[in-house]
């Protein structure tokens, strides 16, 4: 069995987004939508912290598809247009989605975006990854793994272009990959354990 | 979803669910397309429902990274579809891995070399300098007006009458490189050196070693630094300023290194480090100077260091201020440094009971005061020990509101600490008035402790992998050309009189390295003629009477841009896509200029000829290295180099006349600054200005920025927001503004409307800004208008000048 995920490192993390652009890149996500952003833990504002001047803490969560083996989004698409692939991944076939959008009401971790308007790229000429298939107006969109290119044996452009080598990609299933050591750490963690999606998404630190 | 105040929970950035969705809708409108003059169709929107992606081949090619993040670091790997950049990534043909770095701002270059602010073609004046009025022009009528104008300024004013003033990069490496050394004016002003900006600190430290670099490099390769026990950054962000090399700091810490970080505010990296030392703004030099206070105290100084590398040992002339010597010749008649091995430096033998030349073998007293012909002369270490003796951590406390313990605690962990890493940031202390003396403290702090020239150790700005001595070619100009010296900086521009009739500005010099704009304005008004040469309508644009639009540093006329030295590896820069629009890559610029100037047989024909002149030129490290075979090679080969990391000052021999770390400095004696000795900042401690204006301004560094360049990316606010001013809550409470509210920024010299942030990182008492924002980005103003030029005169005794102070600026916030 495949069971592909990433591993983030919050010691390391800077919150500066690299992994949100790169991705923005890669996917040709719309102007305004983003498939990973960059939070700030228990703030209201970005880069924001927790606690009161000078007692404070800051602790940055990239989030995006947290590749759930038990999807809630999954559960609840009426179409099967979300599917669970045979290497784990979570995806979107954009053709049978209707655009309902129960996915996203269904998913805690807030991943995925809907394309509301006719989305407006910019450049509005063909960059990113050549495979990557183009959403329409009326459909979801989420952070894929970086399908096209982990189907190819590259890792996610996220991990690629992470300057502090917060990010590490892998097999779940492989005992001896460096994720699965991770997720053996004592600090290594789901979010949101209590909803029982049992995300391929581990934080650690 | 509910926040649960744990740390499995996570709390939707900014936004409900239904704001980031909507967000979509709104951001689209304001996107490419928008304000092009000659589109010519290419832009036009297109199908978004097809597949759009040409069959045709991807093409890679392969060029360096040049946005001047500090230390010129990433090396990207581009591919090209159709002509146009499509993918940027990092070239992976590092011999370390870890060098293979990008950040958000270098992947944003697809969406930004298109961005509506793209300088399409070259423009002439039409209307008043400074309203930004222009018509469209060819290049011939540009070049002959611009090389006319700098004929008709030397002729009329002389060659001193031109300054050629570029901020840091204009996105290409090369800005105007020859034209300066042809027509005889000043060399072509960057900052640091003659401008005021990033000398601070080196205007301090570096009278210490003799070793003038003004922005003052980390002495010791950062992957050393996990050899560290401690590592100190003070005023130093590199989680938001360094991306490409912050990671070392992080390894390190996970080898065990503790990070202590000094800094007002919570930042990025403060966050990471075991110790976080809130500081009132601009009071460096109190905290380093009580640290020097304990050190001697309690004898915490590496002894054996000091009696044998450094100049407390020395005899000093208490009323002259000079150092005793053999006899009184510092400088021959020739005006060179006269060295210690041959008018020798004086110390007291404690043996002989009298004083002795320093390389004479005697055993120096430390500490001694002694009358010799009438005249007191001590050791520089007595007179530290005296000097500082007021200098309490209880005494530092007040001014720096650092608790005296923790200064004491911070001093202690740095001088008992087996190997000790010192670091400063050029975004915060080097930007107050009194930076020259936190950086002549800091060489007191490395002189006693002696934590320099070992892995582990060092003193600088920065964090760097340095390179190894490998020096390239140059190319050569006639014998007869030479530049002339410009005998003030920049930064007094504004104020006093100077030659400077005309200003060639490469970059965005004009808002960017001037405090105080409407003296900026004033002063650039006054000007005969202002040339601006840039891919983007930045903000000095507006000023100039002829406009060059160029290339950004992916754009080139030419298959090969220019080659470097990263990083201990040759990086060349090809062309990745046609010049866009009309514009030019500089070296072009420069090329014309030259042949309309009658210069045209002295320089390159092309960046290749450049190129291979560097390389022929270059010494065995590049052996074997040639543009074919970086060709071959991705456009990254590695230099014949040590793979040890270069660790300076080893033999701890450093260029000063004792060879010795020379931290008295007689030129500043008359200012009372011999010893560092702290300084208020005027504006911050002024009761009267604190009376009006009580929150201290600061414009610091982000990972969203470089300087004032990826203000308007639109991939980069996607995840930056709006430009906005930070507020510790209560300031914000005090003043009835909640996020969200649009605020004023004010104080006497000007003012600016932005959205307020209140966010818990801020220090109270002290709001920030990311520094760069344009004019046309805020809601109204120009953030340039409320800073501090107030230049300070004891500086001008410095190697570097006067530094512009912008930090010291004090301001009120009030709802608008």
């Amino acid at each position: 069995m495949t069971k592909l995920g990433i591993a983030i490192n919050q010691s390391r993390c800077v919150g500066c987004n690299t992994c949100s652009v790169s991705c923005k890149m890669q996917n040709r996500i719309p102007s305004g939508m983003l498939w990973n952003r960059v939070l700030t833990n228990n703030s209201e504002v970005a880069d924001s912290a927790e606690g009161e001047y000078p007692d404070l803490r800051r602790t940055y969560t990239p989030l995006a598809c947290q590749h759930c083996e038990n999807p809630a989004c999954q559960r609840v698409c009426p179409t099967g247009a979300t599917y669970k692939d045979d290497k784990g991944r979570v995806e979107i076939d954009y053709d049978k989605c209707i655009g309902c959008r129960m996915c996203m009401a269904a998913c805690p971790y807030n991943a995925r975006v809907f394309n509301w308007a006719e989305p407006v790229r910019d450049p509005d000429f063909a960059y990113g990854d050549k495979d990557v298939p183009l959403r329409p107006k009326g459909v979801a969109e989420k952070c894929t793994l970086c399908k096209e290119r982990t189907d190819r044996d590259e890792e996610p452009m996220c991990v690629k272009c992470c300057p502090v080598g917060a990010r590490v990609y892998g097999d779940l299933d492989d005992p001896n990959s460096e994720i699965s050591k991770i997720a053996r750490l004592g600090t290594a963690k789901v979010l949101e354990e209590h909803f029982g999606t049992k995300p391929q998404v581990r934080y650690y630190k | 979803m509910e926040n649960k105040g744990n740390e499995n929970s996570v709390l939707v950035r900014n936004m409900s669910r239904r704001n980031f969705m909507k967000g979509a809708a709104t951001m689209g409108a304001a996107c490419a397309g928008a304000g092009m003059l000659s589109a010519s169709g290419w832009l036009s929107p297109r199908e978004a429902l097809a597949d759009d992606v040409d069959s045709e081949q991807e093409e890679k090619s392969f060029t360096y990274h040049c946005a001047n993040c500090g230390n010129p670091a990433c090396a990207l790997e581009c591919t090209t579809r159709g002509g146009k950049l499509v993918k940027i990534e990092p070239n992976q043909g590092w011999n370390d891995p870890r060098l293979a770095t990008i950040c958000l701002k270098g992947i944003s270059e697809i969406n930004r070399i298109y961005s509506e602010d793209r300088l399409q073609t070259p423009l002439k004046r039409a209307g008043e300098r400074g309203e930004g009025k222009f018509v469209a022009i060819t290049w011939d009528e540009a070049i002959s007006t611009v090389g006319d104008s700098l004929k008709k300024a030397i002729e009329e004013h002389g060659p001193k009458s031109v300054c050629f003033y570029s901020s840091s990069s204009a996105n290409t490496d090369d800005g105007i490189r020859w034209l300066p050394t042809l027509l005889g004016t000043p060399a072509r002003r960057a900052h640091p050196a003659g401008g005021g900006i990033d000398c601070g600190i080196g205007n301090g430290y570096d009278d210490t070693t003799g070793n003038y670099a003004p922005v003052v490099p980390q002495s010791s390769d950062v992957r050393t630094w996990k050899d560290s026990d401690v590592m100190v950054l003070v005023g130093h962000n590199p989680a938001e300023s360094r991306l490409h090399s912050v990671r070392y700091v992080l390894e390190a810490k996970e080898a065990g290194s503790e990070l202590i970080v000094v800094d007002p505010r919570y930042t990025t990296t403060a966050q990471h480090a075991d110790w976080w030392i809130p500081i009132k703004p601009g009071t460096d030099p109190a905290l380093i100077t009580a640290s020097i206070h304990h050190i001697i105290e309690n004898g915490l100084y590496n002894e054996e260091f000091v009696l044998e590398h450094t100049a407390f040992p020395f005899l000093v002339d208490v009323e002259a201020g000079t150092y005793l010597r053999a006899t009184p010749e510092t400088k021959d008649e020739a005006g060179n440094v006269v060295k210690g091995d041959v008018n020798p430096f004086m110390v007291w033998d404690s043996a002989a009971n009298a004083v002795a030349p320093y390389n004479s073998g005697a055993a120096p007293e430390l500490f001694k005061e002694v009358v010799v012909d009438g005249k007191t002369y001590k050791t520089v270490m007595q007179l530290a020990k005296e000097t500082y003796e007021g200098a309490t951590p209880e005494w530092a406390a007040e001014i720096t509101e650092i608790p005296a313990e923790d200064i004491k605690k911070l001093a202690e962990k740095y001088a008992t600490a087996g190997s000790a890493v010192l670091s400063y940031g050029m975004g915060g202390a080097d930007k107050y008035p009194n930076s020259d003396i936190t950086g002549h403290g800091m060489s007191l702090l490395v002189s006693l402790t002696g934590h320099i020239g070992r892995p582990g150790t060092g003193f600088g700005e920065g964090i760097v992998p340095l390179n190894h001595p490998a020096a390239m070619g140059k190319w050569k100009l006639p014998e007869q050309f030479k530049v002339s010296k410009l005998p003030q900086s920049a930064a007094t521009f504004t104020q006093e009189e100077s030659p400077v009739r005309v200003l060639f500005g490469i970059g965005n010099p004009i808002n960017q390295l001037f405090a105080n704009s409407e003296a900026t304005d004033k002063w650039v008004k006054s000007l005969d003629f202002v040339v601006c040469m840039n891919p983007y309508h930045c903000p000095s644009v507006d000023y100039a009477d002829i406009v060059l639009p160029t290339t950004t540093g992916f754009e080139s006329e030419y298959d090969v841009r220019g080659l470097q030295n990263r990083r201990d590896h040759a990086v060349l820069a090809e062309k990745v896509i046609e010049p866009l629009f009309d514009s030019h890559t500089d070296f072009e610029v420069e090329r014309m200029l030259c042949e309309y100037l009658g210069f045209g047989d002295y320089i390159p024909k092309d960046p290749e000829e450049l190129v291979n002149a560097l390389l022929s030129g270059a010494k065995d490290p590049w052996k074997g290295i040639t543009v074919d075979t970086l060709k071959q090679n991705n456009g990254i080969q590695p230099l014949a180099v040590s793979p040890k990391p270069v660790v300076n000052y080893a033999d701890l021999k450093f260029p000063t006349a004792s060879g010795r770390l020379e931290v008295f400095h007689p030129s500043m004696a008359k200012h009372g600054q011999a010893l560092p000795v702290h300084e208020d900042c005027e504006e911050i401690t002024s009761e009267e200005v604190a009376s009006k204006y009580p929150l201290q301004y600061g414009q610091v560094r982000s990972r969203n920025r470089v300087h004032s360049q990826f203000a308007g990316t639109h991939w980069i606010k996607d995840v930056n927001g709006e430009p906005a001013i930070r507020i510790n809550p209560k300031d914000a409470e005090a003043r009835g503004i909640k996020t969200g509210d649009v605020v004023r920024v004010y104080n006497d010299r000007g003012s600016v409307k932005f959205v307020a942030q209140v966010a818990k990182d801020m220090r109270p008492g002290q709001i920030s800004i990311q520094e760069g924002w344009w004019p046309s980005q805020t809601i109204e103003g120009n953030f340039q208008s409320l800073t501090n030029d107030k230049l300070v005169d004891r500086q001008r005794d410095r190697k570097y000048g006067p530094i512009i102070p912008f930090m010291d600026t004090k301001v009120e916030v009030e709802k608008a």
